[in-house]
Order: structure tokens, then C-alpha cells, then sequence
């Protein structure tokens, strides 16, 4: 008796069911609903893709008649042999994930979304699905992840770390477009892709945010040589607790200019800058002819005093130039104003 | 062609026993019905092809990085708006009712207007065709200038206009509008 043929009980994830039975004889009714199509084969051969709708199928098995001729002639089973594919045209989400590399080698771990539905029924069920009787989204997924992570980490290693961050919707849309064609090769439409997440190492991660604040790639790297120092002194059993006091703060500190002589005050003991005329506190007057010491006691006396404020001992005897009258300096050989010989 | 000759091709391709049984009175009405409703699935169908092959071209395009580096955020939502909504346009003509009433229904969908369904569904090849080649002219532009953008925007409109078109056709079938 001719047969009523559809797919019925589908579940979510069953893209493909094989009609179970190839014995399908003349007059056979095939039921194709509007969110399926039907793949047609007749002897081995694909005959056509049913759309939605009643289709009254032919082949050459005829109810009794077939198989009372092929026992006759011998065969075990009925040659004529014909098998229908429902192929379901909805909308199917798949997952992916996997890690890659940005161009400056930064590791890089994403995740996501793909949605596809058949395109071509005939060439997916030849080129993926064979002689399969149930063909699930699991499965496809399993057939789909080579091509998808591959061309993911081919893609996002043409983005800096930052990029990959700041352009996802560029990324995923380049994927997408990139991707299309190896979808359609087999039969599949590649309809959207979403990245739901992606991460980079710790390490990555901190070197990213300050890069984002504007520091510079070598600022970043000596931040972390302070943060690897410091790892290694909490963790060095010998370390005492004063060697991160005495080795951190250093390496905190920005590169500091040379060092520059200071000028003391000679009035309250102020370290000036070597430029400074007066002091920056008291408002002394800092470049001054050096004082004289006392050859008695020692004591530092103001330039020019000619007793030593503290003893009273004579700090200087002043001659006069026998020729000009000048004062001249005790131990001067010739004068300073007319340069007469005095000794 | 025009729906009636997409109607006639179809009958000529009737099978004997086909003939025979549509003279039967009853399931004449019914066969004539289901030949109309299969002359506008070709129509569809043509119109369908049409649209995928105009997504197929964008998608192309913009699968090189050096095309895709060329377009601002905003410019990338742009086309994916328009690869969403060409997409939702192409579901919709793929998947539309045949139209249909039963017995007791208030309204009859009935030859004349299942005729004029082809008759609209007609016009949409015309409008696809528009659209191709809009998207052909779009496609031999600089991405991301002002020029493109003003393009894009006007297939996105026209886009629309084909959703406002499918609309109509359910008005139609209702006996809304003529």
C-alpha cells in the first residue's frame, strides 16, 4: 500500500533525518512542511530537492508487484531503492571558542555564538551528512569548529591586543564575511557571528589597561620589572622584611636628572640651588667672598675682619706700598696696584 | 512573463490523469487554486534567488580586511543593517502564505485573487532588480566616503519599501486593498 511520508517528532537539535525505510514505492506521498525540504534519491542518484508541499512519488518498486518479481528473479531484497533527507531550514546556533595570538603575540582566549541555516539541502547532505540517518547540530558543530577556529585566529592575528578590545564589532563582522564562503561550500548559510567574550593573561591584561591610559610601552615594562621585584622579594626565603624597603621604592621613582651641587647658607645652613643669589630661607646673601679663618682658633670670620670675632687675635696685617700708598696684603711680594717689588 | 502565462505553463505541463481529474467538479476549483498558488511560488522563487544573489555580492566585498579597516563603527552598523534587513526581506518573500480561506471563512481567497497575488509578486522581481543593481553601483565605490554612505542608505530605504511591499501582499489576500 502506498505510503505517507514525513518527518514528524523532530527535535531541536536534528538538522537532518533519513527517511528510515528505502523501499518507497510508486504512488508514495511525500509531506514536506514549509521549514523543511526534502532530498529525492532514486537509485542512488539525487533526484531533487522537495520544497513545501504534496508530492506524489514515482519510482519503478510497484506495491505486490516488485516484490514478487524479485523473488522470482533472486534478489533479497527489492532492488529499486529510494531514500528522502529532510533537511529542516530553520535557524541553527552553534558555539565556538578557542586561543589565539594578536600581532604583538599576545595570547588571546574568545568565545562565541555562529548562527546558520541550510542554504543548498542537496550539496550539504552530499558533502557533510552521507549516509547518516540523523544528522544533529552537535554533530555539525564538531564539523564546523576546524573552520571556524581557524579562521578566527587567522583573523585576530592581524590585530593589535587593543584593537582586538576596541574593534570587536569590526572583528566579527570581517569573521562573518570571511567565513561566508566556507559555509556556502558546503551547503550552509552562515547568517550571524558574535564574539560573548574574549581574555588575555593577567600579565596582558594590566599591560593593556595602562597602554589605554597612554603610558608608554616602556613605562609598562619597567612597572612590571617593580611588580616582578617585588614578587620575587615576598617570595625569596632569605629576603629580610627591609630589602623591599630599601630595593622597591628606588624602582618606583622616575628616572631622577643628575644631581646638582647645593649652595649652604652661611648664615642658617639652607641647602640652596648653586644658582640662588640669597637664601631661600632666611634671604642671606649666599655669594659672598669666603670668610677668613682664625690662625689662633680656628674660628670662620666674615671677609675682610681684621680680628677674630671670637679670640680677638689679629687676622691680617695690612702693610702699606711704600710707592702708592696701597693697602697690601701681609706676605705680598710685589704691590697689587702698582706692582712696586716691596720685599 | 505575466501570471497568466506562468499559470498556463503550468497547466500545459498538467500529466493525463492530471486533466482527466481536474475536471472533476470540486476538485476543478481545487486544482485551479493549487495551480495558481504554485505559479506564485516559481514567482517567489525567482525574486529569492535574486536577493541572495545581491547578499552574496556584499558579503564578497566586504570579506577583505583591507575593505573592512576602511569603515567606522557607524559605517559597520550600516551594513549590517543591511545585511539583516536583506536577509529578513528574503525569509519573508521565501516563506509567504500561499493564501488560503476555508469553507466558512468570512473572506474567500479565491482564483481572482490568488491572479492578483502573482500579479504582485510579479512586481517584486522588478524591484529586486533595482535593487541588484544599486548594489552593484555601491560595490564599485570607495567604503566609508560620504558617496557610500548616501548609498547605503538609500538601498537600506528601498530595502524597506520591498517589507512594506510584502505587507500589502497579506491586505490583499484579506481583501483589503485590490
Amino acid at each position: 500500500m502506498p505510503k505517507v511520508i514525513e518527518w514528524v517528532g523532530v527535535k531541536e537539535s536534528d538538522i537532518v533525518w533519513k527517511y528510515p525505510s528505502e523501499e518507497i514505492t510508486w504512488g508514495d506521498v511525500l509531506i514536506v512542511h514549509e521549514y523543511e525540504a526534502a532530498v529525492f534519491f532514486r537509485d542512488g542518484k539525487a533526484y531533487d530537492v522537495f520544497k513545501a508541499g504534496r508530492h506524489v512519488l514515482t519510482t519503478a518498486n510497484l506495491p505486490l508487484l516488485t516484490k514478487i518479481l524479485s523473488k522470482i528473479a533472486g534478489y533479497d531484497k527489492v532492488p529499486f531503492r529510494a531514500s528522502i533527507f529532510f533537511i529542516s531550514l530553520k535557524q541553527f546556533q552553534g558555539k565556538f571558542g578557542a586561543q589565539g595570538q594578536t600581532k604583538e603575540l599576545a595570547p588571546l582566549k574568545f568565545f562565541g555564538s555562529f548562527w546558520f541555516r541550510a542554504e543548498d539541502p542537496n550539496l550539504f547532505v552530499n558533502e557533510v551528512v552521507g549516509g547518516q540517518g540523523v544528522y544533529t547540530t552537535e554533530n555539525l558543530q564538531n564539523f564546523l569548529r576546524g573552520y571556524l577556529n581557524e579562521k578566527l585566529i587567522d583573523t585576530l592575528s592581524q590585530y593589535s591586543l587593543a584593537d582586538v578590545y576596541g574593534k570587536l564589532d569590526e572583528t566579527s563582522l570581517l569573521v562573518k564575511n570571511v567565513l561566508f564562503d566556507a559555509f556556502s561550500r558546503i551547503g550552509l548559510e552562515l547568517i550571524d557571528l558574535k564574539f560573548e567574550g574574549i581574555d588575555t593573561t593577567p600579565e596582558w591584561r594590566d599591560r593593556l589597561f595602562y597602554i589605554r591610559t597612554g603610558v608608554s610601552a616602556a613605562e609598562v615594562l619597567r612597572m612590571q620589572t617593580v611588580e616582578k621585584t617585588a614578587e620575587s622579594l615576598s617570595k625569596s626565603p632569605g629576603a629580610a622584611v627591609g630589602a623591599g624597603i630599601a630595593v622597591i621604592p628606588p624602582l618606583f621613582q622616575q628616572p631622577a636628572a643628575p644631581a646638582q651641587a647645593m649652595v649652604i647658607c652661611p648664615k642658617c645652613g639652607f641647602q640652596n640651588p648653586q644658582t640662588a643669589k640669597f637664601c631661600n630661607n632666611c634671604g642671606a646673601p649666599l655669594q659672598i667672598a669666603p670668610g677668613i679663618n682664625c690662625p689662633k682658633c680656628g674660628t670662620l670670620n666674615p671677609a675682610g675682619a681684621r680680628f677674630c670675632i671670637n679670640c680677638g687675635n689679629q687676622l691680617q696685617s695690612i702693610n702699606k706700598c711704600p710707592q702708592c700708598k696701597a693697602d697690601v696684603q701681609p706676605g705680598a711680594r710685589f704691590c697689587p696696584n702698582c706692582g712696586a717689588k716691596l720685599m | 512573463m505575466n501570471e497568466k502565462e506562468y499559470t498556463e505553463k503550468i497547466k500545459k505541463e498538467m500529466g493525463l490523469f492530471e486533466k482527466i481529474i481536474s475536471y472533476i467538479p470540486g476538485y476543478r476549483g481545487y486544482k485551479e487554486k493549487e495551480i495558481r498558488r504554485e505559479s506564485d511560488r516559481l514567482v517567489r522563487m525567482e525574486v529569492v534567488n535574486r536577493l541572495k544573489a545581491t547578499k552574496n555580492t556584499i558579503r564578497r566585498k566586504f570579506a577583505n580586511p583591507t575593505v573592512i579597516q576602511k569603515l567606522s563603527n557607524e559605517d559597520s552598523w550600516r551594513l549590517e543593517t543591511l545585511m539583516s534587513r536583506l536577509d529578513r526581506v528574503t525569509q519573508r518573500i521565501d516563506k509567504a502564505v500561499a493564501g488560503y480561506a476555508g469553507i466558512f471563512d468570512a473572506i474567500k481567497v479565491k482564483e481572482d485573487k490568488l491572479d492578483d497575488i502573482i500579479q504582485y509578486d510579479l512586481n517584486l522581481i522588478e524591484k529586486t532588480e533595482s535593487l541588484k543593481a544599486d548594489t552593484e553601483k555601491i560595490i564599485s565605490m570607495e567604503p566609508g566616503e560620504n558617496e557610500w554612505r548616501n548609498s547605503m542608505d538609500e538601498l537600506i530605504s528601498k530595502i524597506e519599501e520591498i517589507d512594506d511591499f510584502i505587507n500589502k501582499r497579506s491586505e490583499i489576500l484579506r481583501g483589503l486593498v485590490k
